[in-house]
């Protein structure tokens, strides 16, 4: 596919010029999730402010990391991380879930 | 179980609108519905490869391979159902046309099948198989999974007949509508894909209307599903999806005027 | 193409899904936040025991521990296991006063009246925390969520998945029933196709449901209007081929006696008695072309051997090839078909005479009769130009030409030789082959009969001519 093929190429320019900035500036949090639960499931990050959240999955079973409040979603595959960019964003609630697991696996991020 | 129900049904019904609406307008084009089969097969096989080789794309673009491919996968079929209202709107003006189109066209409707199979397809082999891995839960999945599926499968359904019900002129104006929407729609999903790996600048959402419409709600669900509902949109995500629109349009008044030019110098 | 069988079941189906899983969905649902309801005022019942028990107070150290109940079925208490409550109870100063086994030291949650979720232990638990003000208490109970959860969802889906199961039996008994609806369509449709193509008689159909009646009314009506000009058409080619006989006969005499009577011989009197045979020889044809039409054959077929027809033809016509100076030849051996002589005699005839027309003069004709599998094959071919394939179909059409009337042999022809051969083929029950010749390089005539022994074949011959 034409369009994919170009896509990358832009997005790896973008990721060089961007990741350069972000490593200087932007907070980073880390999320872990093990036996489908999220630790912290309270999580207070800066407003405003665009913030780096890693996700470490310490199971071996994929869970989805999601959120209607924050518009995220990624697949976090068993025994590895992935990164998250939220924000910037106004102070309040905002909960995620496992998409896997919504009845345990549940948090929120909170924006003072 | 509502969480599986919900899971595939979000998908099965994503991928069935598409299809149905496909099917709908190339059969108002009098095409055969042959090339199902090639899409079938190619979507289904490439949500089995994405899903089994997840892993090595999360790790790959430094760890924002998922939102690279799944950000790709959406323009690409937006792209393609521009393509796809660019021949409806020939096929409208001028029927004899799609004789020299046909070929071009189905490698559109193919693509464009198969592309949404492979997102929706992936996501749901992923659940099923992460259950898999977790003893003890199978009747529930399983039951919650044909659930969801049932239904989308059912709407589906309706979404074909319902369009086949109309004359083929209102059908594939109807299907151009579609497209327009779910295409617009997808563009702001790979905007938000974007702006989950720092790709696109990311900004406050300029409003939350999740006090009118929650996104969680089931009626919530089926608008972002179909149309891209999104209750707290960043400026970014507007203006792309405005994008796609204006650039579905632009296909469409392409292709109304391709004709003229042709009939002028016939 | 759109099915009216597709549509019904895939519809009926649809409606089905979407009505039982719809319900079957909310009806889950409501029982889940009932069992969270009854879990939670379990909880509630736990706590209210746990302050009767007063335990506490004599309790002084953090590290003391309730022994578990001994009940004495041991299988009720793993399952209980499962369910288990963990609790603790602190002073009024938040000194932890007494726990159960499983839970924490710490406290469970904050000192807050009332119902919320937290996780330790790695799980996420359902807290309840209540303030004695009569013990100057806290008391805390919490339950597994994972356990509640699969608890409730066990008993609940017991009526959820029947109603997943019975799906594809209904989607089956629909497309049978849907099938057997429309039965009466397909009937009809079965009887219009299996006619004869000369069978114009009224379709008629026992049980036609009322929604039919309409079509085969208009069909049956249809038939009647078409059998009435279909014969019309044909008693009128066939009365004008007998009204011009006699005509024509008189001609020839009198062409006859004109050529005798001129002194000498004049090309254009030649020319007359040729058009005027030419004429007598297409009215025959057309009266042989009728005769022998499939629906109009009345007689008994018996036993011909197809072999000694085909030596009378050739030596009875052997002078218009000889004229030509054509080379032929005849293989093969006896072998006897259940058909009628006048026919075949007719059929023979027809191709003899035009593979010597088309076959340029000094060229080569070649006919072999042969018994094949119980099948009698009997094979003209020429040296002639032959017929392309794009009109082998249309070359048995009635007065079909190759290359309309200027025909690249020039020769003259009525143009009904091969639609008479086809007749009389199909009349036979047998089959005809148009190929290009190998061996000779012109047409080759392929025409295949059921052998007279086999009186299965006489016997299916006989009910087609019935």
């Amino acid at each position: 596919m034409m369009s994919s093929v170009i896509n990358r190429v832009l997005a790896l320019i973008f990721l060089w010029g961007v990741t350069t900035v972000v490593s200087a500036q932007t907070p980073e949090f880390i999320i872990e999730i093990r036996e489908h639960l999220f630790y912290p499931s309270e999580l207070k990050i800066p407003a405003g402010q665009k913030v780096k959240l890693i996700i470490y999955n310490r199971d071996a079973t994929p869970e989805e990391f999601e959120s209607y409040e924050l518009n995220r979603e990624k697949v976090i595959v068993g025994n590895s991380q992935g990164i998250v960019f939220i924000g910037p964003l106004k102070p309040g609630e905002y909960p995620f879930f496992g998409e896997f697991n919504p009845k345990t696996a549940q948090g929120k991020i909170i924006v003072e | 179980m509502t969480s599986a129900v919900i899971i595939v049904l979000r998908e099965v019904l994503e991928a069935m609108l598409l299809i149905c609406m496909l099917m709908a307008s190339s059969s108002a084009m009098k095409l055969t519905l042959r090339w199902l089969v090639p899409a079938l097969v190619a979507g289904l096989g490439g949500a089995l490869a994405y899903a089994v080789f997840l892993e090595s794309i999360s790790m790959s673009f430094e760890g924002f391979g998922q939102e690279i491919i799944n950000s790709s996968l959406l323009v690409a079929t937006m792209l393609l159902l521009a393509a796809h209202n660019f021949f409806v709107i020939r096929y409208l003006n001028s029927p004899t046309s799609i004789a020299n189109d046909s070929c071009l066209l189905v490698f559109v409707l193919v693509g464009a099948a198969a592309l949404g199979i492979t997102r929706e397809g992936s996501e749901i082999y992923l659940y099923a198989y992460s259950y898999g891995l977790v003893a003890g839960d199978e009747t529930s999945v399983l039951a919650g999974g044909a659930i969801g599926a049932g239904i989308g499968l059912s709407l589906g359904t309706f979404i074909y007949y319902g369009l086949k019900t109309l004359t083929p002129r209102h059908c594939l104006v109807l299907s151009c509508g579609i497209a327009l929407i779910i295409g617009a729609g997808m563009t702001s999903q790979a905007a938000l894909f974007l702006a989950q790996a720092d790709i696109l600048p990311a900004t406050e959402p300029l409003w939350d209307s999740s006090a009118l419409l929650r996104e969680s709600s089931l009626l919530g669900e089926l608008l972002q599903a179909a149309i891209g509902y999104e209750a707290s949109p960043t400026l970014v995500q507007i203006s792309l999806h405005l994008g796609a629109v204006l650039l579905s349009i632009a296909a469409m008044v392409l292709g109304y005027f391709s004709l003229a030019g042709n009939r002028k110098t016939a | 193409m759109a099915s009216i069988r597709l549509f019904l079941t895939l519809t009926l189906i649809s409606i089905i899904v979407l009505v039982t899983f719809l319900s079957s969905l909310r009806g889950y649902q409501e029982s889940m936040i009932e069992a969270e309801r009854l879990f939670d005022l379990q909880l509630l019942e736990h706590v209210k025991l746990l302050s009767l028990a007063k335990p506490a107070v004599t309790a002084t150290s953090a590290n003391e521990v309730f022994e578990e109940l001994m009940l004495p079925d041991q299988g009720d208490l793993n399952l209980s296991a499962e369910m288990v409550i963990a609790y603790q109870i602190f002073s009024e100063n938040g000194r932890l006063l007494s726990r159960s086994v499983i839970a924490p030291f710490t406290a469970m949650g904050p000192f807050e009246v009332g119902y919320r979720d937290v996780n330790f232990n790695g799980y996420r638990w359902r807290l309840l925390v209540i303030r004695d003000l009569e013990e100057q208490q806290w008391l805390m109970a919490a339950q597994r969520y994972d356990v509640r959860y699969e608890l409730a969802e066990s008993v609940i889906l017991q009526s959820v998945t029947p109603t997943v199961l019975s799906i594809p039996i209904a989607a089956i008994l629909i497309w049978f029933i849907v099938g057997y609806g429309l039965r009466p369509i397909s009937l009809l449709a079965k009887e219009v196709r299996s006619r004869e193509a000369s069978d114009l008689s009224r379709v008629q159909l026992d049980g036609v449901p009322r929604e039919l009646t309409p079509l085969t009314q208009s069909t049956n009506d249809l038939l009647r209007r078409l059998q009435s000009s279909f014969s019309r058409e044909k008693r009128f080619a066939a009365d004008a081929a007998h009204e011009l006989r006699t005509p024509i006969s008189t001609l020839k005499v009198q062409v006859h006696n004109l050529l005798a009577e001129l002194d000498r011989p004049s090309a254009t009197a030649e020319e007359l008695r040729q058009g005027v045979d030419a004429m007598g020889h297409l009215v025959e044809q057309i009266l042989v072309l009728n005769r022998t039409a499939p629906d109009q054959y009345m007689v008994q077929f018996l036993p011909v051997d197809l072999y000694e027809l085909v030596k009378d033809v050739v030596s009875a016509e052997f002078e218009q090839v000889l004229q030509r100076e054509q080379v032929f030849e005849l293989d093969g051996s006896t072998a006897v078909v259940s058909g009628d002589a006048t026919a075949l005699r007719s059929l023979v005839q027809n191709l003899l005479s035009n593979a010597s027309k088309y076959t340029p003069v000094g060229g080569a004709i070649r006919m072999n009769v042969r018994e094949v599998d119980q099948q009698v094959q009997l094979v003209v071919e020429d040296s002639g130009p032959g017929i392309p394939q794009s009109h082998h179909e249309r070359v048995f059409d009635r007065f079909y030409r190759l290359d309309g009337d200027r025909n690249a042999s020039g020769v003259s022809g009525s143009g009904l030789g091969l639609a008479i051969v086809k007749h009389i083929v199909e009349m036979h029950g047998g089959d005809i082959t148009l190929s290009a010749s190998e061996a000779l390089g012109g047409l080759c005539v392929t025409i295949m009969f059921n052998a007279s022994a086999n009186d299965s074949a006489s016997q299916h011959n006989n009910k087609v001519i019935a």
